[in-house]
């Protein structure tokens, strides 16, 4: 089957966990790393029967019957050692396939999808002729990407179709993403049941001779179609655990009836104990990513919406610490088995078989204290137990978050797997209130994708609308608008800088190129949210988000009550404050240099230039080293960003928004991206988010934090990332543990928005890609996630080691 | 007042004191260790330094040399003829050959220090001087100490001890934290390993430890310092300062200071020496402990 960068997976032994984990939980964790991701075919069967029979149907009435139908005709796995059952498809870790919504790289890559370096999937022969005949055929010209590839123009495919210089179909290919689900706000409160009643009502009151009461009655009547869908799905698996129970012995037989009747109840009916909370959000998990395979629907505070089931279940003696401990391993397996179904070139973002399912933890309550918990604890617990790369953990940090919850935070990093991500709630709460969101709203927020800030239930966002690189800005500025690696020209003529008389003329040519490449992104966004509107409305997602049905408006017709965004997400931050510094200081203010000497060393990629690389690099200062004339370039070059951004209006008539998100995008557009002053070389992975070029940061984690916090996080709807590699000596003794959380404290109050850490050494990481046999379970850090590291590509694996380590600790 | 040569601000040191620390190294020691780190830390003067491992062959640097060499294929200086002038350095773009020590005035390291002040408030932490010999500038030192003295922030010099007393007495007002340097008991073998005799170092300690916090450190030298005799005699003294030094700290010996020897066209005096594992360092560890004094392993 698929090997993985030079290591046959199936060879790859997983050691057992035996701290901390019950033998239950060790059997389901090394199940599934037997499970390899396999194509599942069953929703493209389902969905094309039904659009072949219902052609003449409004779309969202086509989908939500074929929802329908899927969820009464899928495979049911209930697997032997599961408390939370139900599986994303027919088995644990299947690809399900969205040809509705894109067909068109399955068809190229079917046959080399198993081999493929990143994140493989496997698929049988049968289900390739199957799809040959007949479902590719049959959605030719009907898909959401054939209506947006149909629909796009030329000078936008030109720059951002297939040139890693901007990456403008990311949202053609398949679900909108980027989301916190409202689980405390909606779901848990009224359950699908009572939402399908409140459709009910809105129906019956609308309006006949009201115009828009057609399309509203149309949202209203696929809703109901969807709750009706979701309650026959979870009755089908209570009588399918019952079955299962008449062989099972006692003890199963005992837990498959519970199953069975936690099933008939949730999620059409609200929760009542932990456990069916549990089984409610996997459910209606489950029950999103079957309307489209999506990447970061993220679940709420779990911590929050959970504890009063958790507190009330142990007081009345149901449950105890460690039972409800091991429901909530049940369902951190249940989370990493979902896969979220992507290109060979999608995988170069998501490496590592990343969903982007996260939750967020701690922070502060609706009055602004402190709202950690003890289920706080024991999901941290569940993380440290498992070692996995998924659920994605955020922690919030407010003024207020105990000491003791942050040695619990840091007992987590130490273990190196990169787990959790740590926010900062003031500035989190400030960026809403920008936005214009009340703080009582605000201070519900949670993560709904890698770092994107969302409040769940409330927002409807798009993090990442489209994507494209601060350094190409540079490039083209340089180079009059020309792209050096695709030998065309893509940017606007700003003239030849041989011509330039100051570095204003040189920076207002940069800024002039940012622009016009923002331009370009806002206009790819907007396309591709008319593809969605068009193709792929969303009633399962509308349900779960306050005003959709309210308003009788489908979430991808705007039908949200906060609309936030769409966003915009560049990277390479370091790269341009890096190169405007050295262009300012070395060209124009000392002159060592002349800007046709810069060119000419560019052009040659520097070949036969070493001395003067080394003169940019050495003699100029960089960012990440607190040293405001490199780092003004930064605060510079994104605020510019974020104001370009903010000029611009969404479908839905919400603000375009910008963020720091790079996933792992710094490679795939270093690609297209030729030398830069910053003494970067062609090709070469860029920076990635807000993090300092590797290896340009010399003054160590203090300096880093103080220059990342010059940047008005604030500004950045989309929220910034931060990436920092600690040695693991780093965290030894408890002066360790307690400056570990200065450190967090500080960023807190400079204003940070984000940081994670890889706390694995460089030379462990150097043993791992040679040796990946045995470093199976290494996690590392990639960029607002984690993955197995022997699981990465060797680029990916390369970029990782080169991120600078900090070792004065 | 001499301003010294400032040879490197080391922020976010965590190993010196409380806290998350800025470290400022001056240039100038009265012994030569021979298991010394930073050899370019023993004179007071700016030092060229070569890096050959940086050198990319451009050969700019013989050119501007007033005394011409070599360098291309990575040759090291030759110290006899170098004047330590620092052309070669100014004009190497790759940093293969730099020039070691700035002069800086107390203002100029209060900036750069005072940059990570919220660093050292949130972790109780703070500054501490280090070397060569900080000690040698006691006049310095105080200035800058007594700047963040005031505004309560930790305050720490690492010393080797080998200085007048009046430099102490300067200076030990605006401290928080002494962090003083042993290595032999025997002055005669002090002398011979250190270029010093002992007994001003015992003395200054004795005096140190009764008016501020001091943690002795001494760095484990295989077959140097690290015998019954030399541990029994440091913690006997230890024991003799009558509970005024409530730790010391033993730091392993490596030789990661190796390639700055040949970065100075210095001579490694202990190139054959290996690092003491971990099963030795803990069996001094608990002989120390027995004459009722913490001992930290690292530091």
């Amino acid at each position: 089957m698929a090997a993985t960068c030079g290591a046959d997976i199936n060879k790859i032994k997983h050691s057992d966990w035996k701290d901390g984990c019950t033998e239950r939980i060790n059997r389901l964790r090394n199940k599934y790393f037997g499970n390899m991701p396999e194509i599942d075919t069953e929703r493209a069967r389902a969905y094309t029967k039904i659009y072949r029979e219902c052609e003449g149907d409004e779309v969202i009435i086509k989908r939500a019957k074929a929802l329908y139908h899927y969820l009464e005709t899928k495979t049911l796995t209930i697997d032997e050692d599961e408390l939370i059952i139900g599986t994303d498809g027919k088995k644990q870790r299947s690809v399900v396939m969205n040809p509705d919504m894109c067909y068109s790289w399955y068809e190229d890559e079917l046959d080399t999808m198993a081999t493929r370096p990143q994140d493989p999937y496997f698929v049988t022969e049968e289900d390739k002729k199957y799809l040959r005949e007949e479902i590719f055929p049959f959605w030719r010209g009907k898909s959401m990407e054939d209506w947006f590839q149909a629909n796009l123009e030329d000078d936008l495919a030109h720059v951002g179709i297939g040139t890693n210089v901007v990456f403008g179909d990311l949202k053609s290919q398949g679900g909108a993403g980027e989301y916190a689900v409202g689980y405390g706000n909606i779901l848990f409160k009224k359950g699908f049941g009572g939402i399908r009643q409140e459709a009910v009502e809105k129906m019956e009151a609308l309006d006949p001779f009201d115009p828009d009461s057609f399309d509203k009655k149309k949202y209203y009547e696929a809703t109901i179609i969807c709750c009706d869908a979701v309650k026959m799905m979870s009755k089908r698996y209570a009588d399918y655990a019952r079955e299962l129970a008449g062989t099972a012995n006692e003890r199963r037989k005992a837990e498959l009836l519970n199953i069975a009747d936690i099933c008939e109840k949730v999620p059409y009916e609200p929760p009542e104990t932990f456990q069916e909370g549990l089984q409610f959000v996997w459910f209606t998990q489950m029950f999103m990513w079957a309307e489209e395979n999506s990447n970061s629907y993220c679940i709420d505070r779990p911590d929050q919406y959970l504890y009063p089931l958790y507190k009330k279940d142990l007081e009345a003696g149901r449950i105890t610490e460690q039972e409800a401990l091991e429901l909530i391993e049940c369902f951190w397996i249940k989370i990493a088995e979902f896969i979220f179904t992507i290109s060979k070139d999608g995988a170069e973002f998501y490496a590592g078989y990343m969903s982007f399912t996260g939750l967020t933890l701690g922070g502060c309550d609706q009055d602004g204290h402190d709202a950690v918990n003890p289920l706080s604890y024991m999901m941290l617990q569940a993380t440290m137990d498992l070692r996995m790369h998924s659920p994605t953990i955020n922690v919030r940090m407010c003024d207020e978050t105990p000491d003791e919850y942050l040695e619990k935070v840091c007992d987590l990093v130490k273990l190196g797997t990169g787990q959790p991500a740590i926010f900062f709630d003031r500035t989190a709460i400030e960026l809403f209130k920008k936005r214009g969101l009340p703080e009582s709203l605000a201070r519900n927020w949670c993560v709904g994708g890698c770092v994107e800030p969302n409040i769940p239930g409330i927002t409807n966002m798009w993090g990442e609308g489209c994507r494209y690189s601060y350094a190409t800005a540079i490039e083209w500025a340089l180079f009059n608008g020309y792209c050096k690696v695709w030998d065309k020209q893509m940017g606007l003529k700003t003239g030849d800088p041989r011509d330039f008389q100051t570095f204003e003329e040189f920076y207002n040519a940069v800024k002039a190129q940012l622009s016009y490449l923002i331009k370009l992104c806002v206009r790819f966004t907007q396309l591709s949210e008319k593809a969605h509107m068009k193709r792929a409305p969303k009633p399962v997602r509308s349900m779960t988000m306050e005003g959709c049905i309210e308003n009788g408006i489908d979430c991808s017709a705007g039908g949200a009550k906060y609309n936030n965004g769409p966003g915009l997400e560049p990277t390479g931050v370091a790269d341009i404050a890096d190169s405007l510094e050295a262009v300012k200081k070395l060209v124009y203010d000392e002159k060592k240099i002349t800007m046709d000497q810069l060119l000419t060393a560019l052009d040659q990629n520097f070949e036969g230039y070493e001395d003067l690389r080394q003169m940019l690099i050495n003699d100029a200062p960089k960012y990440g080293n607190d040293v405001n004339e490199a780092d003004r370039f930064a605060v510079e070059a994104v605020g510019y960003s974020c104001d370009e951004a903010m000029k611009y209006k969404s479908m839905h008539g919400s603000t375009f928004l910008s963020g720091l998100v790079p996933v792992s995008s710094n490679l795939p557009h270093g690609k297209a991206i030729w030398a830069l002053p910053s003494g970067r070389k062609a090709t070469e992975s860029l920076s990635d988010g807000l993090s300092p070029f590797p290896g340009y940061d010399k003054e160590g984690p203090t300096s880093v934090i103080k220059s990342v916090c010059k940047v008005d996080h604030t500004k950045n709807g989309v929220g910034t990332l931060l990436n920092m590699k600690l040695n693991p000596n780093l965290l030894k003794t408890k002066q360790d543990k307690q400056n570990f959380i200065s450190l967090l404290k500080a960023e807190n109050e400079l204003g940070g928005y984000h940081i994670q850490f890889n706390v694995v050494s460089s030379d462990t990481l150097r043993k791992a890609k040679a040796a990946p046999q045995d470093y199976s379970d290494l996690l590392v850090r990639v960029a607002g996630y984690s993955a197995f590291f022997v699981e990465l590509a060797p680029e990916a694996q390369d970029a990782i080691i080169n991120r600078t380590e900090n070792t004065a600790w | 007042m001499t301003h010294p040569y400032v040879f490197d601000i080391q922020k976010f040191s965590v190993h010196d004191g409380p806290g998350i620390r800025t470290i400022i190294f001056l240039k100038g020691c009265p012994m030569k260790c021979q298991w010394c780190a930073n050899p370019e830390s023993q004179q007071s003067g700016p030092e060229v330094m070569a890096h050959p491992d940086k050198c990319i062959g451009c050969g700019k640097c013989s050119e501007v040399c007033e005394s011409p060499f070599d360098l291309r294929g990575n040759q090291l200086r030759e110290e006899s003829n170098c004047k330590n002038c620092g052309a070669c350095a100014k004009v190497c773009y790759a940093g293969a050959r730099t020039l070691t020590g700035r002069k800086m005035t107390v203002q100029e390291v209060i900036a750069e220090a005072d940059k990570d002040m919220i660093f050292y408030k949130q972790s109780g932490g703070g500054v501490t001087f280090s070397g060569g010999e900080a000690m040698l500038y006691p006049e310095f030192v105080s200035q800058v100490t007594a700047h963040y003295k005031e505004l309560g922030i930790s305050t720490a010099v690492e010393t080797c001890g080998d200085v007048p007393w009046e430099n102490f007495e300067a200076v030990i007002p605006n401290l928080e934290l002494v962090l003083f340097d042993l290595k032999l008991m025997d002055s005669r073998l002090h002398e011979k390993y250190t270029g010093r005799p002992n007994e001003r170092i015992l003395e200054n300690l004795r005096r140190t430890a009764k008016q501020v916090e001091t943690i002795v450190r001494m760095p484990i030298i295989p077959t140097i310092n690290d015998d019954d005799e030399n541990i029994k005699a440091v913690g006997t003294f230890l024991e003799s300062l009558k509970g005024k030094v409530k730790e010391i700290h033993i730091l392993p010996y490596h030789n990661y200071g190796m390639s700055k020897y040949q970065g100075l066209g210095k001579a490694y005096p202990l190139k054959d020496l290996r690092a003491p594992d971990s099963t030795h360092m803990e069996r001094i560890q608990n002989k120390l402990r027995k004459h009722g004094v913490e001992v930290v392993i690292g530091g």
